[in-house]
């Protein structure tokens, strides 16, 4: 009269595991689900009284309680419907409750009793303690990121039962995904040509992972070079890899043929997007963000100056820790964060504001453009960069230029650089280990001297341009920062004005 | 630092915030009277003296008006304001009076900051539209400190545009106080307007002189900005219209500087630019073409005539020999206008890293700036 099934729910980019204990006795017929269930999980009671019906098995004509455990946590979502069916059919004995102890399970249920795919099947896959997990059939690569064994995936309620019951086949295990080459993102660097600075600097954003802020006006190729941008990066490690897999699990996103997201992420949130979108969190259930999704990878605000400043500001605590707290009421998380930021905005509404004497905004209108954007968060930005639209007959007849693969092989050498020094990019040193890491000479010090006392730099530029420096001299083959690097990092450093709200 | 108020300015400073009062108005009331008494009538609700035929729009309501406003005035609060916010107030009678010769002069002016501008000297105006181009903006301020470095004083109105970038020329010419630029505004001292030049506004009334015909408390009314208008231009002894569309106040100024037999000389602009189409006319007409600061103080008296084949390559200025051939194609090509990095490679064909240090060095010499990777003079 009484069963257990093992399940999980996922919150942020964590699975919790959730006993969910089924109860059928005598007296009048009834449905009661407690444990903190949500609106979509108390929906399920429909969903698996249809599916156990077509399924040719019986709903009890008894009283019903379930109870979904630990009773503390929050349970959203119809991940559940799958373990509540079973607990159900184990509970009136339509099969025997010892047959479910050995594993756990999670799915939605449709109403003709097939098994559908839930979000978040990496974070829940781990999460519960059991040798083996049922899992729809779409979702058994997902579920067998984090499982290497014991995944087993069923199409419906009555191909899982007949297995169960011994009449039908078993169910069949899933093995982890065969590697395969990911698809090529964001098109090839050799398209972009007639802006060598523009090159450079996304091949230096790239190789020391440096922030990167593109101004320039409308046409000018901004989009074009942030999609390049991401094919330049080498594949995330493992860890990096799991931690974003299970952050696209958990908010739904498409996971590549392979299961894994081996390659960095690109992302690309449209400026509507709100402060939840971009950071994550959510009312009903703890939901990764965009900037979440582009851990490992790139996330490109493309119109920078039309997101909302509240929005933007929010970035600055997960740019400098590289994960973002998500704090509400009842429940908090630590998701993870860690992204190259590249940001593209027109020097003015009207775009034209780089080209002398095109503009045609008004100074109030600039001003008010320009106070989009924070100090704090302009300060962020290692590289910005002034984009000017190609010269037209470099895209006609100009040389062709270095494809991605050259470029990424220079990336990739700093990148492994950074990584014998301990971090994962350069961007990444911490101000503390600087002298160690990225030694100046001399003259180089001379150089950031003038900087300072002319009031080009702030103590926390000062910083920024060392790294910058660390990955010219890499990008070079230098063990030490030289003058021409230190010289090199802090033009690349030099504010548009238009960004300040002030035409040239 | 400031002077004590005398009677007579306190009485005009409280007449003229009455209603409306403009300086002929002002000027009608006093009627030759000394201010002190004609603010006594008229607080006891007569004209004083015989002020003559009214000027057009003073109605007996009006004045009824300006009774009730006179009555209502604290002569002591107003000395008191006008202590704590450093405003002087001038009237005809103070030493340096500037409108002496003036044909349609204030009849009070205040002032905040060096009053020493004031003295007769080598004045020039520079005006244009609030919705200026980003060129004319580049312009005003470079001809504002290139006057001020040629040792000229830099009038203007303190409009948001080409103004406030004249004075923002000037104010960056020197360090030292005080900084050469007047600015004439059209609201009272206390209110600043636009609020955009907030931060200008306080460094001109600290560092150089803010002038005003309106009282404290004005706020800004259409009427007073082509009044503070004619102040400008009765200031200077050339006024330049540095960009104005085919209508607007930088036309205006330039017509009362022409009343006054002062100087009127105007910057050309693209023939596409509507920013420029005021003062293209004013070419067309007959005025000076102004095409460096050079051509101002040369009408000034201040400088020979400049040579008109070799406009100023700065490269000269510096010592060739200390810069490399990149380094000073790179400068050459800044000073003949603002150039781009990616041109740069397909000029000198360096690569980018070689170039980008190259302009840090330069920058830290001082000879070009950089905005964002646009590469400026100066």
């Amino acid at each position: 009269m009484f069963a257990t099934v093992a399940s999980a729910v996922v919150e942020g980019v964590d699975g919790h595991p959730v006993s969910v204990e089924v109860h059928v006795s005598p007296g009048l017929p009834g449905y009661t689900m407690v444990g903190l269930p949500d609106a979509s999980c108390r929906e399920s009671r429909d969903r698996v009284r249809a599916a156990i019906l077509s399924s040719g098995l019986v709903w009890p004509q008894k009283r019903v309680t379930i109870n979904l455990a630990p009773s503390g946590l929050r349970k959203h979502g119809a991940s559940l419907d799958l373990p509540i069916a079973l607990g159900i059919l184990a509970a009136s004995e339509q099969i025997e409750a010892d047959r479910l102890e050995s594993f756990g399970a999670v799915g939605e249920l449709g109403l003709d009793g097939s098994l559908r795919p839930v979000k978040g099947l990496v974070c829940l896959a781990g999460a519960i303690e059991r040798p083996r997990i049922v899992v729809p059939e779409q979702g058994g690569a997902e579920a067998a990121i984090t499982r290497s064994e014991g995944v087993e995936v069923a199409a419906s309620l009555r191909q899982l039962v007949d297995a169960l019951r011994g009449d039908g086949p078993p169910l069949s295990p899933v093995r982890p995904p065969e590697r395969c080459e990911p698809d090529h993102q964001g098109g090839d660097l050799a398209d972009v040509r007639g802006q060598p600075l523009a090159r450079w600097a996304v091949e230096v954003a790239a190789a020391g992972g440096h922030h990167l802020l593109l101004v320039g006006p409308p046409g000018s190729g901004k989009t074009m070079l942030a999609s390049r941008l991401v094919g330049l990066l080498p594949e995330l490690a493992r860890a990096d890899a799991l931690a974003a897999t299970r952050v696209h699990s958990a908010a739904g996103v498409t996971l590549p043929p392979s299961g894994l997201v081996r390659h960095p992420p690109l992302r690309a949130p449209h400026h509507a997007a709100s402060l939840v979108a971009l950071v994550g969190g959510g009312t009903a259930n703890l939901r990764p963000g965009e900037i979440s999704c582009a851990h490992g990878g790139v996330l490109f605000l493309d119109e920078l100056g039309e997101f909302s400043p509240v929005a933007l500001d929010a970035l600055r605590q997960p740019l400098e820790e590289g994960v973002v707290r998500v704090t509400r009421a009842a429940r908090a998380a630590a998701l993870p964060a860690r992204f190259l930021l590249v940001a593209a905005m027109n020097p003015c509404p009207c775009g034209e504001g780089g080209t002398s004497g095109r503009c045609r905004c008004t100074e109030q209108a600039r001003a008010r453009y320009a106070r989009r954007l924070s100090g704090p968060l302009l300060d962020r930005f290692d590289i910005r960069l002034e984009v000017a639209p190609p010269a037209p007959h470099m895209l006609l007849d100009g040389p062709a230029e270095e494809p991605s693969a050259v470029v990424a092989a220079r990336v990739h050498r700093v990148r492994a650089l950074a990584a014998e020094r301990g971090v994962v990019a350069n961007a990444l040193i911490p101000p503390g280990r600087l002298d160690e890491l990225a030694p100046l000479r001399p003259e180089a010090r001379a150089v950031l001297r003038t900087a300072l006392i002319a009031g080009q730099l702030t103590g926390r530029g000062l910083a920024r341009v060392r790294t910058v420096a660390r990955t010219l001299a890499d990008l070079n083959g230098a063990d030490d920062i030289d003058e021409a690097a230190v010289s090199a990092a802090l033009s690349l450093r030099a504010v548009p004005a238009s960004v300040l709200g002030v035409p040239r | 630092m400031t002077p004590e108020v005398t009677d007579d300015a306190l009485a005009r400073s409280l007449l003229a915030t009455c209603h409306g009062m403009g300086p002929a108005r002002l000027t009608w009331l006093l009627g030759g009277a000394p201010a002190a008494e004609a603010f006594e009538s008229l607080c006891r609700g007569r004209v004083a003296g015989d002020p003559g035929p009214a000027p057009p729009g003073v109605t007996p309501a009006l004045v009824e008006r300006w009774t009730t406003d006179a009555r209502r005035l604290d002569p002591s609060a107003a000395a008191d304001a006008l202590a704590r916010l450093g405003v002087a107030v001038l009237t005809p009678d103070s030493p340096g009076w500037p409108f002496a010769q003036d044909p349609h002069p204030p009849v009070v002016l205040f002032a905040r900051g060096h009053l020493g501008l004031l003295a007769p000297g080598p004045r020039a105006a520079l005006v244009g539209t609030r919705r200026c181009s980003a060129v004319g903006r580049q312009a005003a301020y470079q001809l504002g400190r290139g006057l001020a470095e040629g040792g000229a004083t830099v009038v203007s109105g303190l409009a948001s545009g080409i103004d406030g970038a004249a004075h923002a020329g000037a104010l960056a010419a020197t360090a030292g106080d005080p900084a050469p630029t007047i600015a004439v505004v059209g609201t009272g001292l206390d209110r600043v307007y636009p609020a955009v030049n907030r931060r200008l506004w306080g460094q001109i009334a600290e560092r150089a002189l803010l002038l005003s015909e309106s009282p404290l408390g004005t706020r800004p009314e259409p009427w007073r900005f082509p009044a503070r208008n004619r102040l400008i231009a009765g200031l200077s002894a050339v006024t330049v219209v540095i960009e104005s569309h085919s209508r607007g106040g930088a036309l205006l100024t330039a017509n009362e500087a022409a009343d006054r037999g002062a100087t009127v000389m105007a910057v050309p602009g693209a023939i596409t630019s509507s920013a420029s189409a005021g003062s293209n006319q004013l070419l067309a007409d007959g005025c000076a073409p102004v095409c460096s600061a050079a051509d101002v103080l040369h009408q000034l008296g201040l400088a020979p005539a400049p040579a008109v084949e070799e406009p100023q390559t700065p490269s000269m200025a510096t010592d060739g020999d200390d810069l490399g051939p990149v380094a000073r194609l790179i400068v050459e090509e800044a000073a003949a206008g603002s150039i781009h990095v990616d041109q740069l490679v397909a000029l000198t064909g360096r690569p980018v890293p070689e170039l980008m240090a190259e302009l840090q060095r330069l920058r830290a010499m001082g000879l070009v700036r950089l905005d964002g990777s646009t590469v400026l003079y100066g």
